[in-house]
């Protein structure tokens, strides 16, 4: 957790302290020490938050594919059935229409987690490209590249969210690219200021030197160290995106029914809050849990990373409460 | 958060800024007029991203008008009469400038559903999120102090894992999750509050509460990791050398050095706030803007999108200013702050 260091800076959201023109070498230094050392995996697996998380998120994956072959379909409906409380035939019970809540949940958390992994990997795939493009090129192309950033930036996620959905109309898939389109800046500039460390760094002169194509360092080089430090802070947003899109679709801006995702259930919860309290509870403890895991995961990540690199901090999510 | 990554402040009086300041040739005025340009950079960006977007909207701009005014077979006299009368015949760009001329002018086109003007519309509802706002707000500082204040007096012991355990549980409870569990044991089993809120302040307090919690949560973090460093420098050491309890030291020497991250986090979060709490409006029934806007989405009422997005922006944005302004003001070393 970021405050358990005492030393620890608040706002060291900033990257732009990790350049350190007098060890140029440093990365060089930390990819020897990096042989012999245990694997990512055995280093999370000793990361007591990381275990948690992988056992957890494990779990997860396994109810969520394995489920529903056990329960059925998730939009039969039966309205001899509806409203039924958890039994041995409908583990967490039914709702309105009589569908399978257990069925609907396994549905939802794919629909969920599988928008929540689109939406990183868009916003990677802009991000990294304006970012790596604005670190590369020279200063007319960056600083008009960068400012578009400041201004989305400086704009409220939410709101920018809101306003894609809409005009483009609700639906999961229009809320995707909402959500790509109102986070892609941060990644962009992050990119950015890590491809302007390694342009600097020790192989890249000597590649540069020797005359490697342009392209060929950037593939080789650059590309590889920007996307190992992004990877990490995709996860530490993971819970976030997974948030995000759930809260949007309680407002029925994502999935539409009667497609089951746990935003969508949740909002058509509401109507049977007393009646049925189990319609309620079911996708809610599904979401914290699923958010949890993904968070420890992801800072178990940091934490491991964090002694072959250099350029992320201390740092949680960046999407993390931005849409609250 | 988003303001931190701003690289520059105001004109530094102390030290090594002071050169790098006089070469980009700041001012407490010079720094002012610059954030003012990125409120309004931001409040023209957050415009041009909703209009770049309009050619992308399904189905026909006139019909959706008329649609959302609940002609559901509108006929194609009624499409044109439609079309020529909003101008939607004209070029986006063209339709864009007049639409930005109108908006400097504070004039802000019709809801197409209400065809009352949208400004009038928000103003309106701008009452009861301003309240829940400011509830909330004052709520999470009441809650975020206190506990910082006890959990870096005794870092490492009980009540510092307490609130660990606090700010974790406030990161992993999504708030809208919250909201709707408070709903159900609060409202519904206890018969506390109201499920449909009226926008008063004796009904404010279950969605602020959950609003607040969050924000408690990282305020506090933030605050207890500023104390912690102020504890561990020289000052503090000098203090304590000097004969100051451990109380004074914290409250009087290591609290108002400690504060200015946790300002600026209070400040913009306040600010997004104000722009609506879309999400906790909807749950409680919160008549504000936010709940306003989610209803605008859901029935396509663009010219309530397009003001909302662009009056949200750049009340986002000027206050992320004034807090830093204020900030700059109250606390001269944080204007090298880079």
């Amino acid at each position: 957790m970021t405050s358990s260091a005492p030393t620890h800076r608040p706002d060291d959201d900033a990257i732009a302290s990790q350049a350190d023109p007098s060890r140029p070498n440093a990365s060089a230094a930390s990819i020897r020490s990096t042989r012999g050392r245990p694997s990512q995996l055995r280093r999370l697996w000793i990361h007591g938050g990381g275990r948690a998380g992988l056992v957890l998120l494990l779990a997860i994956a396994v109810a969520i594919l394995i489920g529903p072959l056990l329960t059925g379909e998730p939009n039969t409906t039966n309205l001899a059935d509806k409203l039924v409380g958890p039994s041995v035939s409908h583990p967490l019970g039914t709702d309105q229409f009589g569908r399978d809540q257990l069925a609907r949940i396994a549905e939802g958390g794919r629909r969920s987690i599988g928008a929540a992994i689109v939406v990183l990997i868009g916003i990677t795939a802009v991000g990294v490209t304006i970012g790596v493009i604005a670190g590369v090129s020279g200063r007319l192309v960056d600083t008009l590249l960068m400012r578009a950033v400041d201004v989305m930036l400086s704009l409220p996620s939410l709101v920018l969210a809101l306003a894609v959905v809409g005009i483009l109309g609700p639906g999961s898939r229009n809320l995707v690219l909402a959500l790509i389109v109102s986070s892609w800046a941060y990644y962009a500039r992050l990119s950015r200021s890590c491809v302007v460390t390694v342009m600097k760094r020790g192989d890249v002169l000597a590649a540069r030197l020797a005359g490697v194509a342009r392209w060929r360092v950037i593939i080789s080089h650059v590309l590889p160290t920007v996307l190992a430090q992004i990877r990490i802070v995709a996860s530490l947003d993971l819970g976030g995106v997974i948030v995000s899109l759930a809260g949007l679709s309680y407002l029925g801006l994502g999935t539409q029914p009667p497609d089951a995702e746990w935003g969508t259930m949740l909002a058509e919860s509401r109507l049977f809050f007393t009646a049925a309290p189990w319609l309620l509870v079911a996708p809610a403890l599904a979401t914290i849990v699923v958010v949890t895991a993904t968070n420890l995961l992801g800072e178990a990540l940091r934490d491991t990373a964090a002694e072959s690199s250099t350029t992320i901090t201390r740092r949680r999510g960046f999407l993390w409460r931005s849409l609250t | 958060m988003i303001v931190d990554d701003q690289p520059e402040g105001p004109a530094g009086r102390v030290g090594t800024s002071s050169a790098r300041h006089a070469r980009r040739g700041g001012g407490l005025p010079g720094f002012v007029a610059r954030r003012l340009l990125q409120a309004l950079a931001a409040g023209i960006g957050a415009s041009v991203v909703v209009w770049a977007l309009l050619p992308l909207a399904p189905g026909d701009p006139a019909e959706r008008v008329l649609r959302s005014r609940g002609v559901a077979e509108p006929t194609q006299e009624e499409i044109q009469a439609t079309r020529a009368a909003l101008g939607l015949d004209r070029p986006l760009i063209e339709q864009y400038g007049s639409w930005l001329g109108r908006a400097v002018r504070g004039d802000f086109s019709e809801s197409y559903q209400t065809r009352k003007p949208v400004f009038g519309e928000i103003a309106d509802r701008l009452p009861a999120t301003l309240l829940l706002a400011v509830t909330a707000t004052l709520l999470a500082i009441a809650v975020a102090v206190p506990a910082a204040l006890i959990a870096a007096a005794f870092h490492g012991r009980w009540p510092d894992g307490l609130l660990r355990g606090f700010s974790l549980l406030g990161a992993g409870v999504p708030a809208f999750l919250l909201g709707l569990l408070v709903l159900y044991l609060v409202v519904l089993r206890l018969g506390l509050g109201q499920v449909l809120a009226d926008g008063k302040l004796s009904q404010v307090w279950l969605p602020a509460a959950v609003l607040a919690f969050a924000r408690a949560a990282e305020w506090s973090r933030l605050l207890r990791a500023g104390l912690l460093d102020a504890l561990s420098s020289g000052y503090a050491a000098v203090a304590t050398a000097r004969g100051a309890g451990r109380a004074r030291v914290l409250v009087v020497h290591a609290l108002p050095n400690a504060s200015i991250p946790f300002l600026t986090a209070v400040g913009v979060g306040f600010g997004a706030l104000v722009g609506g709490a879309p999400i906790i409006e909807t749950v409680f029934s919160w008549p504000g803007v936010g709940n306003y806007v989610v209803t605008a989405i859901n029935s396509r009422d663009m010219p309530v999108i397009q003001t909302f997005t662009a009056l949200a922006a750049i009340v986002y944005v000027t206050s992320s200013v004034v807090v830093d302004v204020a900030v700059a003001a109250l606390h001269p070393p944080s204007r090298q702050r880079t």
